[in-house]
């Protein structure tokens, strides 16, 4: 009695792990085909960069400071061209 | 302080304040970054989804963090810094290691443009359309900088090429002469001094328009860009030196002290970067 309840767990443990799986690979491949059919019929060889509204971003949020002040002795280190 | 030396990534790496455990760790996660990333040994990780025949890819954990960095660095410029420009870089004639590089008679063509919206990852899984070459040295070497740092116990830095992070206030050298104390985060430098090389007598570099898939035309020859981290600072540097003259105002907007030097030497700092160095205006 006790092993059958035990594995009726395990099977739907495993039935729940698919399930996620299912729903990521939907989501996932969703997305991709969303994209697509967003980008269908753009040039390719635009001379301006592709944009969308639920992708945009100013960037404002992304950065943010470090800190500079006015150098005090000889260098440690430098900043080349990389 | 103690500085020691090695050559990874096709620069010479720096750290400051470490000691022989650190800095060998710091060797090895450079190395390894290497390995994983370069676009000039078939065996690495980004070879191998280079050369994949199939959209959908399972990458390491550590390839799917850096595209998505390299993504929300993409998003964050508005597709300046985009990692799909590996096939233009080809083109342009960057195929081989840096030192290799000789000038040919051929000229030089313009590449894919960027696709970079074309890309999806979640977690190990990759996306992408067959023949989009990753191309993604826009965020390893400072990634990897900054993960560097964070191997140190004490105060120090890490400097590779153009990149540098530190814990602690450090002088830093600029290009073309000068200095600054960096108190905190990040500085990197982007620009067309070094990396370049001839293709029927003109300049190839490696900093490409992704609108075009071709090396950039821009006002500056070098940009300097203070950030929290070295990434940052090193993805800001790089849209600043394709945004040409609009670069030191886009890196206002976004409070960033940037330098800039034109092709003839002459040096331009945006608001911010003179707000910083002058403690009256810092203070306002």
């Amino acid at each position: 009695m006790e092993s059958s309840r035990i594995a009726a767990a395990k099977d739907r443990a495993e039935q729940a792990k698919t399930l996620i799986l299912a729903a990521a690979l939907i989501a996932f491949f969703g997305a991709m085909a969303l994209e697509r059919g967003a980008h269908a019929g753009s040039n390719p060889t635009s001379s301006q960069p592709a944009t969308s509204s639920d992708e945009s971003d100013d960037g404002l949020g992304f950065f943010d400071n470090g800190g500079l002040a006015p150098s005090q002795g000889a260098p440690s280190t430098g900043t080349g061209t990389s | 302080m103690n500085v020691r030396r090695f050559e990874s990534m096709g620069c010479l790496v720096e750290v400051g304040g470490a000691d022989g455990r650190e800095a060998a760790a710091i060797e090895r996660l450079f190395q390894a970054r290497n390995r994983q990333f370069s676009r000039f040994r078939p065996e690495s990780e980004l070879s191998r989804v280079n050369r994949a025949d199939r959209e959908l890819i399972v990458v390491s954990k550590t390839f799917g963090q850096m595209v998505e960095r390299a993504l929300k660095a993409a998003r964050a410029t508005g597709g300046l810094v985009d990692p799909t420009l590996g096939a233009a870089l080809r083109t342009a004639g960057y195929d081989k290691d840096f030192p290799e590089l000789r000038p040919r008679p051929e000229p030089a063509l313009a590449g894919p443009v960027g696709r970079w919206r074309s890309v999806r990852v979640t977690g190990r899984l990759l996306a992408r359309p067959v023949g989009v070459e990753l191309d993604l040295n826009g965020v390893v070497k400072g990634q990897t900088v900054d993960e560097a740092l964070d191997l140190l116990s004490g105060e120090g830095f890490v400097s590779a090429g153009g990149d540098y992070a530190g814990r602690g206030a450090f002088d830093v050298a600029l290009p073309a002469g000068g200095s600054i104390r960096v108190t905190r985060g990040g500085l990197a430098t982007s620009g067309t001094t070094k990396r370049r090389w001839l293709r029927a007598g003109r300049w190839q570099h490696h900093l490409l328009d992704p609108r075009t898939g071709a090396p950039a035309t821009s006002t500056w020859a070098e940009v300097t860009v203070s950030a929290a981290t070295c990434l940052q600072a090193d993805i800001a540097a790089k849209a600043a030196f394709l945004l040409a003259e609009d670069g030191p105002e886009w890196l206002d907007e976004r409070a960033l002290p940037g330098r800039l030097l034109s092709e003839d030497g002459t040096e331009v700092v945006n608001e911010s970067w003179r707000r910083a160095l002058s403690p009256t205006l810092a203070a306002a």
